[in-house]
């Protein structure tokens, strides 16, 4: 029955128009980011190839925070859907048990947040394999450092992020409340940062804050120069 | 055999929807009729587990259904009131995706299921259209196939013919006639014509409590004789309510015709009319507002 309600969840979230719109938007920005001058994420390295480790990882970090707002838009969907769409009756009267039918959804609506992340460091790649790019400014590609900020890097902090907002979502049944949740995450993390800047408190926030993007240095120390 | 014993529910606004209501249904299809806001579908909700009742009790071929729903609800078929689906999901997906809650764990059973059932409702055609975008009598016979997803030995459905036409109305009364027998089928609903069509056995709610329940044919039978008609002018109408039983009004090519209730003829212009079981019904909510 678990295997069942995943496979539904995810099947008919990545239908979604949500999914495709942000994971266009994200492969975009990265492609963007990577294929041309024009776009920088995260204040750009520099000296750094395009499709380096460091800018693959970053690029994943960044984009995560905006990735709360899509971690909502799929959790609180997977809760809200059934009151919005009057389909509760059907379904609650059916023999489905409640932790199939909770962990299901959530655990599908997180995949489905997990492959739209995806989007992240595929955009990289294809973008760095653009052939306008100066070939100085290309490093060699490496799908390792790719799965590794999508699987290592964005899937735990959005596994963490999805369920706050599962639980808000289905304490509140609303996907506004759920919304005003990653604000408050997002000042949280923003006022954690602040606080916990000083090198003095540097270990006590490597568990105060939700996001990987604060635990990752903010310059590499080596790197090609770029033309 | 369903039988409800002095259920009692109360919304937390304070509202009782349903005071002391106890109820009989033996096999068959039992129609369940009342005004709108008579407390039918929170009846309904209770007994398909959706809402646990504060007292009174449910119990239906053996299984106490308020202490284990787990198990009616293997044996349930429920089509709530206005129910609605989620947007960009086909006929067959949906019904597979129910079948699987229903139970049917092996893909080859489900699949001749679900396609036997849109067979019955006469989906199969548009088995791989979005259920949302179905008019209103498609979405009501998709909600039937569902509702009968696992032989099911209960089936309810709640006002299901509230806004068909009347080609899609008769369509669906014939799915539901077709259940059979060997089953309880609760038919809720504010339509007289319903019930006198398909129902063996009826009860009447009105004010979250049984006002009266029988075989339609002895309720009719008890108002043999004391049904009145008269036809009058729109302008005297509030007169005879005043002086009179008035159970029924009625427009006729612009003048008004008029029901009413007596044990004797109550004068010069009423001839006796043939009772149907829309006079039982307007009779009975008379009564109710009568002795409120």
């Amino acid at each position: 029955m678990l295997r069942h309600i995943v496979s539904f969840e995810l099947r008919y979230q990545l239908r979604s128009p949500a999914f495709w719109v942000t994971f266009l938007l994200f492969f975009l920005i990265t492609f963007g980011a990577a294929a041309s001058d024009q776009i920088s994420l995260g204040g750009d390295g520099g000296n750094v190839h395009v499709n380096a480790p460091f800018v693959i990882a970053q690029s994943s970090l960044i984009l995560q925070l905006f990735g709360l707002f899509v971690a909502a838009a799929f959790v609180a969907n997977a809760v809200v859907r059934d009151d919005e769409a009057r389909f509760g009756g059907l379904l609650h009267s059916t023999q489905l048990p409640v932790r199939d039918y909770l962990l299901g959804r959530f655990i599908g609506a997180w995949l489905t947040g997990l492959l739209a992340m995806a989007s992240v460091p595929l955009g990289n790649a294809v973008g760095a394999a653009m052939p306008w790019l100066d070939p100085d400014t290309v490093g060699p590609f490496n799908p390792g450092w790719y799965l590794y900020a999508w699987l290592v890097l964005s899937g735990p902090t959005l596994l963490i992020s999805s369920a706050v907002l599962f639980a808000v979502a289905l304490l509140t049944r609303s996907m506004s409340q759920t919304y005003v949740a990653v604000v408050v995450l997002l000042v949280g993390y923003l006022v954690a940062m602040g606080l916990l800047s000083q090198p003095r408190s540097s270990r006590s926030s490597r568990w105060s804050t939700h996001s990987a993007l604060r635990r990752w240095p903010s310059a590499p120390s080596t790197g090609r120069p770029r033309s | 055999m369903l039988s409800i014993r002095d259920l009692r529910y109360e919304y937390p606004n304070g509202t009782v929807a349903l005071d002391g209501v106890s109820l009989e249904l033996p096999h068959g299809m039992f129609g369940l009729l009342g005004p709108n806001g008579a407390g039918k579908s929170t009846l309904m909700r209770c007994i398909a587990t959706l809402q646990v009742p504060q007292a009174g009790g449910i119990s239906f071929d053996g299984i106490d259904v308020l202490a284990d729903p787990q198990s009616l609800r293997r044996t349930l078929g429920y089509l709530p009131q206005d129910f609605g689906v989620y947007p960009r999901v086909s006929a067959w997906d949906l019904l597979s995706h129910l079948a699987v809650l229903k139970g049917y764990s092996s893909k080859g059973e489900r699949k001749d299921t679900v396609e036997h059932l849109l067979r019955q409702v006469n989906l199969w055609d548009v088995r791989g259209k979005a259920v949302a975008g179905y008019s209103g009598g498609m979405r009501q016979r998709f909600g039937i196939a569902q509702a009968l997803l696992g032989q099911p030995r209960l089936v309810i459905v709640d006002e299901p013919t509230a806004g068909l036409d009347p080609e899609e109305r008769q369509r669906f009364l014939n799915l539901l006639a077709d259940i059979g027998e060997q089953v309880v089928v609760i038919l809720s609903t504010h339509i007289v014509e319903d019930v006198a069509e398909l129902c063996p056995r009826m009860a009447i709610l009105a004010g979250g409590r049984i006002a009266a329940q029988g075989a339609p044919g002895a309720l009719v039978d008890e108002l043999r004789g004391r049904v009145w008609r008269t036809i009058v002018q729109k302008d005297q109408v509030e007169a005879l309510k005043a002086s009179h039983r008035v159970i029924a009004t009625k427009l006729q090519a612009g003048r008004t015709l008029l029901h009413v209730l007596a044990d004797d003829r109550p004068g010069d212009g009423f001839t006796e009319a043939t009772p149907g079981l829309d006079d039982v019904y307007f009779a009975t909510l008379a009564s109710m507002r009568r002795a409120a």
